[in-house]
């Protein structure tokens, strides 16, 4: 018991360090295909570590207070239901608790959670984003939906372990080779979840400024912060493990999901915005369609 | 001397009052009653003396001989059983109409006396001639009794009604004198002794004359006017006595014409009952209705007299005929034009009953003959079957349509007669159950399995127990309910009970129509009634003609097995179908809607389970034609759901699109599938208990369901916030609650059967259902509280204990769902025809040959980084400060009011622009063009019904010349 409470903080910890790079690297990433110098790699630790220590903070209801909370319990949940690396007995956390359906319906559990705050805040703009938010996610989940089924009836299974096991010989039995359009698919979802351009209808900065924490500041915006920062995490290694191989060491975790976190930032930074309909209507049909080439073949 | 009494009495009084009532009108009126309840008195006498209440020797009789010599030229009278009854009815309506009859124009008075008289005398007959003077004599008093008023209509319908009497009368007279002349005899069973030509030739003519005078369908012209023009007190008054006993005379000539095949007179019937039901659909008037109604029990005369005989027959006509003469005779006592009262609760309740009796409502006393009468049918033809069905399930729908929108003023005073002959009908209800009783079995064989017929007693019974209290709460406009849901949720209960069809067919049809009542009594409620009584009359009748059908079994594979499948479809609402569930749960009492789509909605899961085992093919009729009608209301219903913005409407919509997942699960017939059925049942029972409990309390407090006026209300009702919370996490799927498990075996299921099409629009649905969920949450829940809504309070505790224990065991089973699927999944899996492999239960840990799920790991996690985080932000530093709910940061500006700030109208508009390439198609559009249809069909056969007089005489002339070639075998 306390040995499974040390490795999911543990886990929790270094997927927030993670996340947190990752962020930072985004961010000078992008400013540099803009020509900017951008901020340096560790501001968003300053930032994280600044929204922390505010001393004023004000809240707008029950909702509202445990929004932040659902977002950090929802993120570290799904991280610990993924398995981390192969082999590695040690950190292991819940991943035994759970298929791939699982991790798939309890990543709605913070944006639920989320959700609720920002309704709870009771300003409109942090209303009308999770309202594009939602419709966005039922979206992209119709294709994602076929991306698992396409696994699931592929590989006979819905353990994420045994996705992973399925994929060790050698590069070719990686799904990114076996189930080519799946993974297309499951990439055009990754970038609406990472919230990139061309998909970024929620936070819409323009639009409706930064969408459901329109309200939050201080350490409920750290916890925000902190929940984003794990939850892409999760969603980044959920991703090596089901298309490109898994991870067999800490280190090809990380350089994986580093490669993976690219791909969001390069389409985002060349791309502009969708219209809320225009995304729902590209992710109905696009990665769908890709989706159910792979799903016919495994039908057939 | 007790028959001469019975019959003769009512003469006598006729001439006295010719005398009495232009002097003393009030007295007369008192005499006549004296003279109608001595002869009452008498018939009950010769009734016990008879028999005749056991039912059994309808057939026994006492002969009265008057004047000298035989028949035809003294009257002889035969008393039979059955007639008997018929005669008591006849006072009993005579008794009870006097007044209404005579309070304008108390000279009818010996005009009614001489009705019941000539009624008495027909009812009596045993020979040709005697009924031909009585037919002449009851004609003459209808024309004159038709006309007694100085309106231009009502002459008209008397000229109407004397020239088809003398129609009649010629062609009766024909008759006779062929009889005569053939046989030398007038007897009744001189009908027996003709031969060739004058056979031919009299039946033809007998035939004409019976089916003119009981107005069967194409005959009945004449009659839709007669009940249409005539004074409603006159035509009630009618139809209980003179009707009558023209329909119980028929009876006894009908099967001794010397037809060869008197099947034909059932085919006859049949048909004529489809048309004219179909024509019926137009009817506008009360009148009219009640016209095409008497025309389809003529025809169902018609169908009796063509297929059974001796003493089958005599019951079968006898109830039929009397039970709905008295639930007619009730409505027009109710009915009436010329009064401006409206419609008070307690006359529409009175009209109720004899609208459900005429329709053969269990277990109203027409029911038991029309199952029998169905029953007979499924072993003479199916074809015939068919056309009865649809036939009495078109009468239902116009009789409905009476009752629901009830076109005319009824009478504010004037209830105790309709009061006495509900008793009437209530006591028939219950002496001839009685009788049936033996029929009935509550061994709850139909399910084997007693874990699931536990499960579903549980839900049934839990489910009323836990609305009940709510019930007490109505808002302005609604009327007390709670003992039809009492009624509808007790003979729920009992249906894992059932042990033979019929049992299950009554306890479902009092349970649906029991509903239906308690809907109607919604402040709303003229919306939603008359679908869901629509499609509760149709389902009923599909699962009527599917149990007749399957004789002995319950359900037999084939035909049979469809019709139910369509019947459950009906009754779970699903696409199509939706339109009576949607407008029935938004129109009904709030308490009721919980009611319904928690409790009363999974009858059709338990129907569905019981007919797929019962079969032995478990393999539903292709199970897959069933998920694709589940798959595709979950998604389309959940769409709905996003996009309406009524509290109740959408959880009408996603109460629909959830059962489509059950639909899903049992038409996979596989014990993966199953059991997501059967998990998914007793959750939603849970959760859409609670949350249509919660929206109930909201609507008791705020008087309103519509998005656009609520909002904010945690502030005000903390705890429904809470339950509906928590409930909307469950049914959302998301884990750890409980409807993540639903989802799961479902999926499981899917991708072991290989059916991933259905498996990726299932899954779709379920995140459309986020959408749905959150913007109920937000648009009541959360965001800004209205100026209005500022002062209301928590919900009744009437409300919310019951949630809160529906709440607690949602959180139960959401933690340890292996207490559940521990009985569950042994039940599942020793079910006959199942395939696939169960589900392993190992501690608490759920594994599948694809994966696994550990709920209560799940949730221990779950509530261990929830609480990790809470505690550490209550340390890590000083508590936020609450600012009022318009303190937002809004760009500088003063935000507006409350109600402009809170955003829930049109909520997920993009969606709605991304759907505008669909074609809009309403399931409204797709039933108003069936009923266009409908109408269309009606019309052209109402055409035929032109109003004038000449083109009745033609009808029944043309039918003479058919029937006589028909009978030849040709030209």
């Amino acid at each position: 018991m306390i040995s499974l409470v040390m490795s999911i903080t543990f886990t929790a910890l270094a997927a927030l360090v993670w996340g947190l790079l990752l962020g930072g690297i985004s961010r000078m990433v992008t400013a540099r295909i803009h020509g900017r110098i951008g901020p340096r790699l560790t501001q968003n630790f300053i930032d994280l570590w600044k929204l922390f220590r505010k001393k004023s903070s004000i809240h707008h209801g029950t909702m509202f207070w445990l929004a932040p909370m659902f977002r950090v319990a929802g993120a570290i949940g799904v991280l610990v239901l993924v398995p981390l690396v192969v082999g590695n007995t040690v950190i292991v956390n819940m991943s035994f608790s759970g298929d791939l359906l699982l991790v798939v319906y309890f990543m709605f559990f913070g944006c639920l959670g989320m959700a609720l705050g920002a309704g709870d805040s009771g300003h409109p703009y942090a209303v009308i984003a999770v309202s594009r938010g939602l419709a966005q996610m039922s979206s992209y989940e119709l294709s994602f939906s076929a991306v698992v089924l396409v696994l699931a009836a592929g590989l006979r299974t819905l353990s994420i372990e045994e996705i992973i096991m399925a994929q060790q010989d050698g590069i070719l039995s990686w799904n990114l080779f076996r189930y080519p359009f799946a993974t297309a698919a499951a990439l055009i979802t990754l970038l609406p979840m990472q919230m990139a351009y061309p998909f970024s209808i929620v936070l819409a900065p323009q639009e409706i400024p930064i969408g459901p924490p329109t309200e939050y500041s201080s350490r409920f915006l750290s916890f925000m912060f902190s929940g984003r920062a794990i939850f892409g995490v999760a969603k980044l290694v959920l991703f090596v493990n089901l298309f490109f191989g898994g991870a067999s060491s800490w280190i090809s975790l990380l350089f994986k999901t580093f490669l993976l976190y690219m791909f969001p930032i390069f389409v985002s930074t060349v791309f502009p915005r969708f219209r809320t309909e225009q995304s729902i209507r590209f992710l109905w049909f696009v990665p769908t369609s890709l989706a159910a080439i792979d799903l016919l073949r495994v039908m057939i | 001397m007790v028959v001469a009494l019975a019959v003769f009495l009512p003469l006598l009084g006729a001439f006295i009052s010719v005398w009495l009532s232009r002097r003393k009108p009030r007295l007369s009126v008192i005499v006549s009653r004296l003279f109608l309840a001595g002869g009452l008195h008498s018939t009950i006498v010769l009734s016990i003396k008879l028999n005749a209440w056991s039912f059994s020797d309808l057939g026994n009789s006492i002969i009265l001989r008057t004047g000298v010599g035989a028949p035809p030229l003294s009257i002889n009278l035969e008393a039979t059983g059955g007639a008997v009854i018929a005669a008591i009815v006849v006072y009993v309506a005579a008794i009870l109409g006097i007044s209404r009859l005579t309070s304008r124009n108390v000279k009818t008075l010996p005009l009614l006396l001489s009705l019941v008289t000539a009624s008495l005398g027909l009812l009596f007959a045993t020979d040709l001639f005697n009924s031909f003077v009585f037919l002449e004599i009851g004609s003459i008093i209808t024309i004159g009794l038709t006309a007694a008023c100085r309106c231009r209509r009502r002459w008209e319908v008397a000229v109407k009604v004397a020239l088809v009497s003398g129609l009649v009368t010629i062609l009766y007279l024909l008759a006779i004198v062929v009889i005569y002349k053939t046989t030398g005899e007038l007897r009744f069973e001189a009908l027996g002794m003709l031969h060739g030509f004058p056979a031919l030739l009299v039946s033809g003519l007998m035939l004409t004359v019976i089916m003119t005078e009981i107005k069967a369908f194409p005959l009945s012209g004449w009659g839709l006017d007669f009940y249409e023009g005539a004074s409603p007190g006159f035509a009630g008054v009618y139809s209980a006595t003179w009707s009558l006993a023209v329909l119980m005379w028929s009876a006894g000539i009908l099967p001794r014409l010397p037809i060869p095949n008197l099947q034909i007179l059932a085919w006859i019937g049949a048909g004529g009952l489809v048309l004219g039901q179909f024509a019926g659909f137009r009817a506008t008037s009360p009148g009219r209705m009640m016209g095409y109604s008497s025309a389809a029990y003529a025809s169902i005369l018609l169908i009796l007299a063509g297929t059974t005989t001796g003493h089958d027959y005599l019951q079968l006509t006898l109830v039929l005929m009397i039970f709905a003469a008295i639930a007619k005779f009730t409505v027009f006592m109710l009915a009436d034009p010329e009064n401006e009262n409206p419609l008070k609760s307690a006359a529409g309740n009175l009209l109720l009953l004899p609208i459900l009796v005429i329709a053969g409502i269990p277990p109203l006393p027409v029911f038991w003959a029309k199952f029998k009468l169905l029953s007979i049918l499924a072993g003479v033809s199916p074809l015939m079957l068919a056309a009865v069905v649809l036939g009495l399930f078109l009468e239902a729908v116009y009789l409905l349509r009476l009752w629901s929108k009830r076109p005319v003023r009824f009478l504010k005073n004037g209830r105790l007669v309709p009061a006495v002959t509900s008793l009437l009908m209530a006591a028939g209800a219950i002496w001839l159950t009685a009788g049936f009783w033996r029929s009935l079995s509550f061994s709850g064989s139909l399910l084997s399995s007693s874990t699931l017929r536990i499960l579903f007693m549980t839900v049934f019974g839990a489910g009323t127990l836990l609305t009940l209290p709510g019930a007490w709460n109505r808002i302005k406009g609604e009327r007390s309910y709670w003992f039809w849901m009492l009624l509808s949720g007790i003979s729920l209960t009992f249906l894992p009970m059932a042990g033979n069809g019929i049992t299950f067919y009554i306890l479902w049809e009092v349970s649906a129509f029991a509903a239906v009542i308690a809907v109607s009594r919604g402040s709303r409620a003229a919306a939603g009634t008359f679908w869901f009584a629509v499609f509760a009359a149709a389902s009923g009748f599909l699962l009527l003609a599917s149990i007749v059908l399957s004789r002995s079994m319950f359900i037999a594979p084939g035909i049979p097995l469809i019709l139910v499948a369509i019947a459950a479809l009906f009754k779970l609402g699903q696409m199509g179908a939706h339109l009576w569930s949607v407008r029935a749960y938004s129109a009904a009492p709030a308490t009721m809607s919980a009611f319904m789509a928690g409790t009363s909605s999974k009858a059709a899961v338990f129907l569905l389970v019981v007919a797929a085992l019962g079969t032995g093919a478990v393999a539903m009729p292709a199970g897959s034609v069933l998920a694709w009608a589940g798959v595709l209301t979950a998604l389309s219903m959940a769409v709905m759901a996003a996009l309406s913005s009524d509290y109740k409407k959408v959880l009408a919509y996603a109460s629909v699109s959830q059962m489509g997942y059950i639909l899903i699960g049992l038409g996979l017939a596989s014990v993966m599938g199953w059991t997501a059925a059967i998990y998914h049942t007793f959750h939603h029972f849970l959760f859409k208990m609670i949350l249509f409990l919660g929206a109930a309390g909201v609507i008791f407090r705020t008087g309103t369901s519509d998005y656009n006026r609520l909002g904010g209300l945690i502030r005000r009702m903390p705890l429904t916030f809470t339950f509906t919370l928590i409930s909307v996490i469950a049914f959302a799927g998301v884990p750890p609650l409980a409807g993540f498990g639903g989802k799961w075996f479902l999926y499981n299921g899917l991708i072991e059967t290989g059916w991933l099409p259905i498996a990726l629009i299932a899954m779709f649905a379920s995140v459309v259902a986020f959408l749905y969920a959150f913007r109920l949450l937000h648009a009541v829940f959360l965001g800004q509280l209205s100026t209005v809504n500022a002062r209301v309070k928590e919900a009744p505790l009437a409300l919310l204990v019951p949630q809160g224990i529906l709440t607690a065991a949602l959180m139960l089973f959401s933690f340890r769902p292996t207490l559940f699927l521990e009985h569950i999944v042994p039940a599942i899996e020793s079910l006959p025809g199942l395939k696939g492999v169960a589900p392993v239960i190992n501690g608490t840990i759920v594994t599948t040959p694809l994966g696994n799920w550990n709920a209560w790991a799940v949730g221990m996690m779950v509530m261990g980084l929830f609480g990790f985080a809470f505690v550490f932000y209550w340390l890590s530093g000083k508590r936020p400060k609450h600012v009022g709910q318009l303190d937002i940061g809004f760009a500088g500006e003063l935000p507006p009011s409350a109600e402009e700030v809170h955003y829930a109208g049109n909520f997920f508009k993009p969606y709605r622009r991304a759907l505008a390439f669909l074609p809009r198609i309403h399931a409204g559009k797709v039933f108003s063009g069936i009923t266009e249809v409908f109408k269309i069909a009606g019309d052209s056969v109402r055409a035929i019904f032109t109003g004038d007089a000449r083109t009745y005489l033609a009808h029944s002339l043309i039918f003479l010349v058919i029937v006589l070639i028909y009978l030849r075998g040709g030209i």
